[in-house]
């Protein structure tokens, strides 16, 4: 699809405004993506996203 | 930066409900935002909606109460059509942006009628009739400027929800008439504000975190007993939250059906109510002064006409025999034969007095006399002469056909506008006595119990919905509690690092997001609010009687006098529908989508002064922004009279004409029960 869908720049500035950590801020950008993507795509099952976008931040070893 | 400033570009539309065949190409000019599409009540205006809404979602969404018991297919094509047949009926809207074309979208519906009966005017789920078997199909396009043609999605419903959500088609496709009862409800309100921030979609991944975050704590294992006791114990509490959920679903369900049913009776009832006869009685009067006033200027036009071309036939029907005329004088004219070069008259005044006008007396002794008898004889053709000139000049006025036809013509059209002004008055005028006509004081009466009953319905499933949202409070501060135990005794376990970090990670974006949500819903709040108040203000006619507008956290809107009363309960409706509009625009403002605004009925519940201004207003308050009005002749083409003024205003349509881009006609055929889009 050649179209994009953003999250509404209110959410992120707010975001950005509120939040002081920018990983736990990139962390909820990614699912508030996500939760875009599920709300376009229906009942999809959500944990295995969510799985995705944590193992980017929270790795074994750490 | 918003997304996109979406337009709808046209609609088409085959066998839907009363339409056979018809398209309607809005306008897309930025500087003639508004398309007009008129016509009288049951020509099918409200169904303009709801093709759309059946086109992006496959729900008719603003079905008339008359309507829901006819199927979905137009009842024409459906009397036509033998057993067997398959009939195909298709909705396609099409969008753009400023760029040119952009979205395609396209529902199409088979029909295999299984069998021909009566019965197949009886509809089921979806209107569809009783005997048919439906195949739906969906389309979804984009434009691609690379290729130069239209792309086709795979996804149809995600792409939809990309443009426009259904959530949200209530905020831009409206009901002027439903518009102000929508408004005055609190959760409305509330939900307005959240839904087209997106704030759900913070308010689903807070669910889906704490959703995630229990399914982390559950699937650690090797756990001593004590925190396998807790864990067991959180097991139980999300089931039992599931379950209390549950319940809400089916009440949430039933709670919109109820609030559908009501507001359907409470705008019957007031649709019928006795202000309602007298508005409409009142209309009714204005237009039969008008119709009558109209009647007589046509008459005089006609009568003005008729003699004026009496009296120019002549120089019309003999212009060849005059043209003829005028070339044989201007041939004598050539020749000196014309005019004469002494006047009859001044031979005869010479031979009456005798005195020459060197002032010597004339005698027949001179020979003066004799001469000038000579003269007078040679010189006789003159009086013909004299007779020429004047000729002359009444031919050439005569002639003149060319200004005669442009006074025919500035005849013509203002016979031919009162003729048109004449048949539409007449059209509302039909429009008002079905109206009249069709108030049942018994159907009153019974919508009138039905509304009591509802009512009860609403309060008791919202107690019911209060009760389970109590327990489901308490359940989830109870899990929340044995969420920080199990967190705790794990972050002691050497053995859980990696499932605790996870779990403290998740933990702190939760907290961090529910702050996000909680300010930003008073962001929100706030910024509506000052829009709201500003677009109010600016558009409310009495600019001194009111200061503020406020909404407060919990979303109750006020709006103040000048002396700080509030005054909501006080506002004329008008100013109530100029407070909905104004509230709705302002949520456009902090809205991540753009879509064009449809209104249906935009001023049925406003007259006088104040349907006046706001057609006067509309224009500079929805700037740059695409609108459809769906409106009635009466609304539009009749002069707006103020009763209270004792004025009488320019009808709506003189009013937004130079903001109109494309006006449609809705016109209703009884014979077939089809509309056609003119």
């Amino acid at each position: 699809m050649s179209f994009e869908y953003d999250i509404n720049p209110l959410i992120i500035k707010k975001l950005k405004e509120v939040i002081q950590d920018e990983k736990i801020q990139k962390f909820i950008i990614d699912i508030l993506k996500e939760e875009q993507e599920n709300l376009n795509l229906g009942d999809r099952k959500f944990t295995k996203d969510y799985e995705k976008i944590l193992a980017n931040y929270v790795k074994m070893g750490d | 930066m918003l997304p996109y400033q979406l337009k709808l570009s046209s609609l088409e539309i085959e066998n839907y409900r009363q339409y056979a065949k018809a398209k309607i190409d809005f306008s897309t000019d930025p500087k003639k935002t508004f398309t007009i599409v008129r016509g009288v009540n049951g020509a099918g205006k409200t169904n303009i909606m709801n093709a759309i809404t059946w086109c992006l979602y496959g729900k008719e969404m603003y079905l008339s109460r008359e309507d829901e018991d006819f199927p979905i297919i137009n009842s024409h094509v459906l009397a036509e059509a033998n057993e067997g047949n398959i009939i195909r009926m298709s909705v396609q809207v099409e969008l753009a942006d400023n760029n040119g074309p952009k979205f395609r979208i396209q529902r199409k519906l088979g029909l295999y009628l299984t069998r021909k009966t009566n019965e197949l005017h009886r509809v089921k789920e979806g209107a569809i009739p009783v005997d048919s078997t439906p195949d739906v199909k969906t389309l979804f396009q984009h434009y691609d400027f690379s290729k130069g043609g239209w792309e086709t999605s795979s996804y149809f419903d995600s792409s939809i929800k990309k443009i426009l959500p259904e959530e949200l088609a209530g905020y831009f496709l409206f009901d002027g008439e439903r518009l102000e009862e929508f408004f005055e409800k609190i959760e409305h309100i509330k939900q307005g504000i959240e839904d087209v921030s997106q704030i759900q979609v913070t308010r689903n991944a807070l669910g889906h975190l704490s959703k995630f975050l229990s399914e982390i704590r559950l699937d650690i294992k090797d756990l001593n007993p004590q925190t396998k006791e807790v864990q067991e114990k959180i097991k139980i509490k999300q089931k039992e939250i599931e379950d209390l959920q549950k319940i809400n679903d089916p009440l949430k369900t039933k709670l919109k059906t109820v609030e559908k049913e009501l507001a359907d009776s409470r705008l019957f009832l007031l649709q019928n109510s006795d202000e309602n006869v007298s508005t409409l009685q009142k209309t009714e009067n204005l237009l039969k002064r008008t119709i009558k006033k109209e009647r007589d200027d046509l008459q005089d036009f006609i009568l003005n006409k008729t003699s004026y071309i009496i009296r120019h036939a002549s120089g019309v029907y003999l212009h060849e025999v005059i043209d003829k005329a005028l070339d044989r004088i201007y041939q004598k004219i050539n020749k000196g034969e014309i005019p004469p070069k002494l006047k009859q008259g001044f031979l005869n005044e010479l031979l009456e007095t005798k005195d020459c006008i060197c002032g010597r007396k004339l005698d027949e002794s001179s020979g003066s006399l004799q001469a000038i008898r000579a003269l007078q004889k040679s010189a006789s053709y003159s009086k013909i002469g004299d007779l020429c000139s004047e000729i002359k000049t009444n031919l050439n006025s005569i002639k003149n056909s060319d200004s005669i036809i442009s006074t025919l013509n500035t005849f013509g059209r203002k016979i031919k506008t009162l003729e048109n002004s004449i048949r539409t008055n007449q059209k509302s005028l039909d429009d008002i006595a079905v109206k009249l006509g069709k108030i049942n004081i018994e159907q009153v009466k019974k919508t009138q119990e039905k509304k009591v009953k509802l009512e009860q319905d609403e309060r008791e499933i919202l107690s019911k919905i209060a009760v389970n949202n109590d327990h489901l409070q308490q359940a989830i501060s109870e899990l929340n509690k044995l969420n920080r135990e199990f967190d705790r005794q794990t972050s002691l376990k050497g053995k859980h690092d990696f499932e605790s970090k996870r779990i403290i990670f998740c933990t702190t974006a939760k907290e961090s997001l529910e702050k996000v949500k909680n300010e930003l819903l008073d962001d929100v709040r706030k910024i509506v609010q000052k829009q709201t108040e500003k677009y109010f203000l600016k558009l409310v006619w009495k600019k001194n009687t009111f200061s503020h507008v406020s909404i407060s956290p919990e979303y109750d809107i006020k709006v103040t006098y000048g002396d700080g009363h509030p005054v909501l309960t006080g506002l004329s409706k008008g100013e109530k529908l100029i407070l909905a509009l104004s509230f709705m625009a302002a949520l456009r403002e902090s809205a991540a989508f753009v879509f064009p605004l449809v209104i249906d009925t935009p001023l049925g519940r406003v007259s006088g002064e104040h349907r006046n201004n706001i057609a006067k207003l509309l224009p500079e308050f929805l700037q740059d922004k695409q609108v459809t009005l769906l409106i009635t002749d009466t609304e539009y083409q009749s002069p707006v009279e103020d009763e209270q003024n004792q004025k009488i205003f320019p009808s709506v349509r003189d009013t937004l004409l130079p903001h109109v881009g494309k006006e449609h006609l809705l016109m209703y055929e009884s014979t077939n029960l089809t509309s056609s889009v003119i």
